[in-house]
């Protein structure tokens, strides 16, 4: 399954998960991004061919033709002849890479040349991609070439219909699935499926379990956690240090801090508080100093002119009272009136008052009024010294506000002075109000400087040391309040991840059954003789401990597996776990490539390799290499298809592929040997030999349909399945001859058109024998299987 | 067509059953024995060996009595379109099997008595299947 696939079923999931909202958007978070997967090829892949030059034990190219669709292919070569070249040359074309040369050391990587051919190495395969489109159709050539003396130093080119279409090797063949799939099996990989950890088995087959999402979100979440308890361990920590560093610092605030930061759950308003400076400690300690501080005493200055001005009208109202002012203002009186006097009496100069006589004359009274005049000014002079005098007063008496409510709580002393001060405003008498004014005044300034200043120091002392705390403190702040947002999200995760543990098991236990009940048929079909059991394999244990179970019993006992299986049994079950792999359903890889299997296999072992084998060669292009006939020979005893190819090599590395023999020639070798044998009843002849022959026309269309529909662009498994569909030979004539659902009329006319009219009698007669014993003779017997080679020679040249 | 596991002995006076419990015997010794265990297996496989033969020759003999001339590879590969042809393979590969075993090959080591133990099984279960698979 894609990982596409798997977040669409894991989003489907998570409505009903039981998870918080919360929860599952965490696990949305955590999610890893979803990643396209490109490619210019589509559908399953099928191996057309295997070419080599001068790589290894093969010197001038060679080529292996396969066909690329299901089925079993032998390549049966003696040692040495270069069979396993050819199974390496095709892993090393796709992957640049061998199991054989793997952690080799240099002198082994640099036998890979041919000793007599070794100027172009090149190896190459030929690929037939099921889905490709029109266009497509051909098969895509891959060759890698050596530019270089060292196994790495190549290059891939390749090719369709003969030209480079610019594609890189990756753009054919995903690198990560054949790592993942891996449908290369070299001989000298058998012992190692499983003599590598079993950590690592455990890890291959869950990453083809395709669960790998599910893993990656749970070591994402699992980070998210780690971090989050960092930081709420370190805030712990922070907070321990904090309280040590806070006792140490002598400041109200710091003792409200540690009493905010000692309990369960550490008070953050108060510690914002705190930092703000708005803390109770503010409010009742500094406050006050700040206030005394910013103390403003009445202003000496202002208050001294006040004085000033007040002393210099009083003398000024002085003089005006004591000197001739006054005199003046009594005299213009008197003046005024004689005036009056000598006015209502014009012709009168006698004096009223003193009698006298002709002195109040006009000179007398012109005389007067430029007195008066001189008096009037002399009058006015006072009134204003006087007037002068009360705003001076005033003015004192003004400047002396009384002191702020709090100062008397604070500092009582100093209200006290202040009081003394304001107690002139009761004072009228303008000297003593210029003496008490003064001399009050700046006794009151005196003791504010003296105030102020000590505030303001003792102001200065605290912020000095509480500056550093505050900075501290405020760390400490931003780290808690980071802790505390984690403390949910720790358990958000925690949530997550144990529903994401239930479903990675679920999911889990559910792909890797199949795979598990392929392995174990494997097996059996492998050991089923063996004194040794395998019971049901399984993914166990997680973490480091994770690894492949693989219970295994001797007679009922159990036992290690590697204590008490022969060779034999190993390979058995490296191929059980390497065949499910290499064919699972999702791999894109319809070939799998299996070097020697054969080796230290006793014959029982042979016989259930080739069911093995067989059934799996229904689903997939099975090519296995082999150096020994046993294979082949139990092949076909066992009645099984496969087509036999052999590999020989002459001197100078010039290797032979010949074809030995494929379905149509095992089943006329069949039917020749009982129709030669001399001794066949008639009845005996007549009953076995035309199925036998039926098989080998049958082979021989199949093959012959398969090459219709595969040019008709149809998909390998939908080929498969309709020509392995039971039914009369007409019908897969009919699908080789591309009139598929033709009425078997047609098609029988079809055949005595192409191969003549005893074709079509052959036909019928073979028909006939699958669905009941002839009644009637089939006459020549040897002549039948004549008959049936010719037409199934024809059929299959097509 | 009549039971042939149990047909009577038509040479070496052995019935097959007799034959495989013999087999049985020399692969399981009730008691000791100086013979050599590659030496038991091998005379176990030329039994079972023989039991296949003897009984597939009683088979041909109820169908068409002239098969028992015919040669051996015939005999089996004819068989499957008489009986079930997964059991008829299965014999022809199993019988291969033996008559590798008893041969004396220089090439090749001599059965193991565990490969023997597992042919007497197939053995027994092919005999049992003919006897009880004729319809």
């Amino acid at each position: 399954m894609s990982d596409t696939a798997l977040r669409d079923l894991l989003l489907a999931r998570l409505p009903k998960s039981g998870l918080s909202v919360e929860e599952q958007a965490q696990l949305r978070d955590l999610l890893p991004a979803a990643q396209a997967r490109s490619g210019g090829h589509s559908g399953t892949v099928y191996m057309q061919s295997i070419t080599a030059a001068g790589w290894r034990g093969i010197g001038p190219a060679a080529t292996v033709q396969l066909r690329p669709g299901p089925g079993l292919t032998l390549v049966t070569g003696r040692n040495g002849s270069g069979k396993s070249s050819f199974a390496e040359a095709a892993e090393m074309a796709l992957t640049g890479d061998n199991f054989r040369w793997q952690g080799r050391t240099q002198v082994w990587k640099k036998g890979w040349r041919n000793l007599h051919e070794h100027s172009s190495p090149e190896v190459g395969v030929e690929l037939c991609f099921d889905g490709d489109s029109e266009g497509g159709k051909e098969p895509v050539t891959v060759r890698r070439v050596w530019h270089g003396e060292g196994l790495d130093e190549s290059r891939t080119v390749v090719e369709q219909a003969g030209k480079p279409t610019g594609e890189d090797l990756h753009d054919v063949i995903d690198a990560e699935q054949l790592t993942l799939y891996r449908p290369f099996l070299p001989y000298t990989q058998l012992g190692a499926v499983i003599n590598g950890p079993l950590t690592a088995l455990h890890d291959e087959i869950s990453r083809i379990l395709g669960l790998e999402l599910l893993s990656d979100t749970d070591t994402a979440a699992r980070a998210r956690a780690k971090t989050l308890t960092e930081t709420e361990n370190a805030a712990k920590a922070l907070t321990a240090t904090v309280i040590q560093e806070l006792s140490t610092v002598d400041d109200p605030r710091a003792a409200e801090a540690v009493a905010a930061l000692s309990g369960r759950s550490p008070d953050f308003d108060l510690v914002r508080a705190l930092l703000k400076g708005h803390s109770v400690a503010d409010e009742v300690h500094l406050s006050r100093l700040r206030r005394l501080a910013a103390l403003e005493s009445p202003d000496l200055q202002t208050i001294t002119k006040a004085v000033a001005r007040l002393r210099s009208a009083a003398a000024v109202a002085d003089d005006a009272r004591h000197g001739s002012a006054e005199d003046a203002r009594q005299l213009i009186k008197l003046l005024d009136t004689a005036l009056e006097h000598r006015r209502r009496h014009p012709d009168v100069s006698d004096c009223p008052v003193c009698g006298s006589t002709n002195l109040l004359d006009r000179a007398w009274a012109e005389r007067t009024r430029a007195q008066v005049e001189r008096l009037q000014a002399e009058a006015a002079d006072a009134e204003a010294a006087h007037r002068e005098l009360t705003a001076a007063v005033r003015e004192v008496h003004d400047l002396m506000q009384p002191p702020a409510a709090w100062l008397q709580a604070d500092e009582p002393s100093l209200a006290a002075l202040w009081r003394d001060l304001t107690a002139c405003r009761a004072v009228r008498e303008p000297r003593e109000l210029a003496e008490h004014a003064e001399h009050a005044a700046a006794v009151l300034a005196d003791a504010c400087l003296q105030v102020r200043d000590d505030a303001v120091r003792r102001i200065t002392a605290q912020d000095g040391r509480w500056q550093p705390v505050a900075a501290r403190l405020s760390a400490w702040l931003g780290q808690a309040e980071a802790a505390q947002a984690a403390k949910p999200v720790t358990k958000q995760i925690k949530a997550v991840r144990s529903w994401l543990r239930t479903l990675t098991d679920e999911l889990r236990d559910a792909r890797f059954k199949p795979f598990a009940d392929q392995s174990g048929e494997i097996w059996r079909l492998l050991c089923e003789r063996s004194s040794v059991s395998l019971g049901a394999i399984g993914l166990a244990g997680v973490g480091p401990q994770r690894q492949v179970s693989l219970p295994v019993s001797v007679d009922d006992a159990d036992a290690p597996a590697f204590g008490v299986m022969s060779q034999g049994e190993l390979h058995s079950l490296a191929l059980s776990l390497f065949i499910p792999r290499a064919t699972h359903q999702d791999s894109p890889f319809g070939f799998v490539i299996i070097d020697d299997p054969v080796q230290s296999m006793d014959p029982g072992k042979v016989d259930g390799l080739a069911r093995v084998l067989d059934l799996y060669a229904q689903h997939r292009q099975v090519v296995v290499f082999t150096h020994d006939t046993r294979l082949k020979e139990a092949i076909s005893r066992l009645g099984l298809r496969a087509t036999v190819m052999d590999v020989s090599r002459q001197p100078d590395s010039v290797v032979e592929v010949v074809p030995v023999s494929d379905p149509v020639s095992q089943a006329l070798d069949e039917a020749r040997a009982v129709a030669l044998d001399p001794h066949l009843p008639p009845e005996v002849a007549d009953r076995v030999l035309p199925p036998m022959c039926r098989l080998a026309v049958e082979a021989a269309y199949q093959a012959a349909a398969r090459r219709t529909l595969r040019e008709a662009g149809l998909e390998q498994s939908k080929i498969q399945q309709k020509v392995t569909r039971p039914g009369p030979l007409t019908g897969l004539a009919a699908i080789a001859m591309g009139m598929e659902g033709a009425g078997p009329g047609d098609v029988l006319n079809a055949i005595a058109r192409d191969h003549g009219t005893s074709a079509r009698d052959l036909i019928r007669l073979l028909n006939q024998a699958s669905h009941q014993a002839p009644t009637t003779p089939v006459g020549d017997h040897r002549d039948l299987v004549r008959r049936t080679e010719r037409l199934a020679k024809e059929v299959q040249a097509r | 067509m009549t039971g042939l596991a149990h047909s009577s002995a038509p040479s070496g006076g052995l019935s097959t059953n007799a034959l495989v419990t013999a087999a049985d015997h020399l692969l399981n010794p009730p008691g000791s024995t100086t013979l050599t265990p590659g030496v038991r297996a091998r005379a176990a496989a030329i039994l079972l060996r023989l039991a296949l033969d003897e009984t597939l020759d009683a088979y041909w003999q109820t169908v068409s009595p002239r098969m028992t001339r015919s040669n051996g590879r015939t005999r089996m590969l004819c068989l499957q379109w008489y009986i079930a042809p997964s059991v008829a393979r299965q014999w022809y590969a199993v019988w291969s099997g033996l008559s590798a075993a008893c041969h004396h090959h220089t090439y090749e080591l001599p059965p193991t008595p565990a490969e023997v133990r597992a042919w007497h099984q197939d053995v027994s279960e092919l005999l049992r299947v003919l006897a009880a698979g004729k319809t």
